[in-house]
């Protein structure tokens, strides 16, 4: 019993699937963090909110009205088959969409808290000196919250390695698009494959323990260093 | 250790006290308090006033017609003053095969196969005396007619034209196999392999279709049935297709008991005998196997 051709490209997938979902959560999740780290407006409860929400919802409801919002007979299902030809249900875009909904909250969230202690007086600062607007974000803001955007990067990294309940409800389970490696263990348990599930089961426990040891020690490090400033 | 949750609670309470009234905090704490309990309480309450309960886990596709049969049966015995509860589970058969195995608390078991029933009569978790086939189901495709596809398309002219064909999984489902031999003996396993969303079990097999997110989709007779019924299938452009005469054996249904046998499974078993109960099993859109000619392993 070791891993077959279907494992390795479940992996592949999966990783393929993490590194995508977080490119695009960052490059929403900073924004949104930002406004909502300096925003006042009632409004921006309910922005804070709705972000929250995939923290406390089961997966099977994100899933279930994914699946409806995916068919062609409904707008996004139908707009997104005429911009690209392609259906949004059981396909790789379809996973991306699903995995950046369910794992929002774990970028913006570290990075909205690291945003709020950052010192607003600093950027004014810059500012009066002539900083423009990219300069002071690459200048002053990514590198004063660094651990911020390293903790949000990896959480939703590995929050969407670990996506299981949205990927089974929106996937339909097809090799190498969207059967990644908890859909593959999963089906390898059904059908009584349990040597096959072992391998990706310790797999993924040794790879997500690694991610987080990486994440905390990077951030351990980071606190110490702070300390000696 | 609870006076340290309750502290860190009380806590909590004390930084949100900025914000929120005397009287909120009050109010959150009683509802709290009643989320925890209640759950509990009623538990408990269940079992002590229904001690008598059957669990049976049955195959999705047989699920809706297993609700009319035990509720029939649920009312006949509740004629005779006795009170008991039935509780049904759904899964792919081969799903169910495997809980089984693992010790599963069911007392009864409707396969989509003679096989799963048999195994578990071998392996002595099932009794020999109760395996019987209960039901023999149709495999259909199901379609949506429109200006496009005319209603009178074959069974391969729509799979080929299909972007999407849903099915059940074939390592757990039956029917997912049986649509796997149907395909192939369409001569049409080529094109199709791309194309096939693979459910859970049948019944999400059905969802992807009926979703709109698959265009057709190969399932057991008795789950098209239930949107065949009303004036839906009219407004929906619904079609199904028998595609029996693909398969080399009709799909047989069995049936198992797991010991030990309890009166009320044997109660129930005798029930399935009964010719109300056999009309809801054909009225569910099955047909009924000869009788007498019981399956011995």
């Amino acid at each position: 019993m070791n891993l077959l051709a279907s494992d390795i490209t479940a992996l592949f997938l999966t990783l393929q699937l993490a590194a995508v979902t977080t490119v695009i959560l960052m490059a929403i999740g900073a924004p949104l963090a930002w406004w909502l780290s300096r925003s006042t407006s009632r409004f921006a409860s309910v922005i804070e909110a709705t972000v929250a929400l995939p923290l406390i919802l089961p997966p099977t409801v994100i899933g279930f009205y994914l699946l409806i919002a995916f068919s062609p007979d409904n707008f996004l299902g139908s707009s997104w088959l005429t911009l690209t030809g392609q259906p949004l249900a059981f396909t790789f875009s379809g996973l991306v969409v699903g995995s950046v909904i369910y794992s929002l909250p774990f970028v913006v969230q570290p990075l909205q808290s690291g945003f709020q202690h950052f010192d607003h007086k600093l950027l004014e600062a810059a500012e009066t000196m002539g900083a423009g607007t990219l300069d002071r974000f690459l200048n002053l803001i990514i590198p004063l919250t660094r651990r911020a955007f390293a903790t949000a990067a990896l959480l939703g990294f590995a929050h969407t390695m670990g996506e299981f309940g949205v990927v089974l409800m929106i996937g339909g389970n097809i090799p190498g698009e969207t059967q990644v490696l908890s859909i593959a263990l999963y089906d390898h348990v059904e059908a009584l494959d349990y040597g096959r599930a072992h391998w990706l089961a310790g797999g993924l426990l040794v790879f997500s323990f690694a991610l987080l040891i990486l994440l905390y020690g990077f951030n351990r490090h980071k606190k110490s260093g702070a300390k000696q400033l | 250790m609870p006076k340290m949750w309750i502290s860190s609670v009380l806590n909590v309470g004390r930084t949100a006290s900025n914000s929120l009234g005397h009287l909120l905090r009050l109010k959150l704490l009683v509802i709290a308090v009643l989320f925890i309990t209640v759950p509990f309480t009623t538990v408990i309450f269940c079992h002590s006033v229904l001690s008598d309960t059957l669990s049976i886990a049955t195959a999705s596709n047989f699920r809706p017609v297993l609700e009319q049969l035990s509720q029939t049966f649920s009312e006949q015995q509740n004629a005779d003053r006795e009170s008991h509860q039935i509780n049904i589970s759904s899964a792919s058969s081969g799903v169910i095969y495997a809980q089984i195995l693992q010790g599963a608390p069911f007392q009864l078991f409707f396969s989509a196969n003679e096989s799963y029933p048999e195994k578990l009569v071998a392996s002595g978790h099932g009794d020999a005396k109760t395996l019987a086939t209960y039901a023999i189901g149709e495999l259909v495709l199901v379609s949506r007619h429109d200006a496009t596809s005319p209603k009178e398309a074959s069974p391969k002219e729509l799979l080929l034209k299909a972007k999407r064909i849903a099915i059940a999984n074939p390592r757990t489902a039956p029917y997912g196999i049986a649509a796997m031999e149907a395909i192939k003996t369409l001569g049409v396993a080529k094109e199709s392999q791309s194309k096939l969303v693979v459910g859970n079990n049948i019944a999400q097999a059905w969802q992807f279709f009926h979703s709109g997110n698959a265009d057709v989709a190969i399932v057991a007779a008795s789950l098209a049935y239930l949107a065949e019924s009303a004036a839906v299938k009219e407004q929906q452009g619904l079609d199904t297709i028998d595609l029996s005469s693909f398969l080399t054996s009709p799909v047989r249904q069995s049936r198992v008991a797991i010991k030990p046998i309890s009166p009320l499974t044997q109660q129930f078993l005798d029930f399935m005998n009964t010719p109300v109960a056999e009309k809801i099993i054909t009225d569910g859109g099955y047909l009924l196997p000869i009788k007498g000619k019981n399956i011995t392993p």
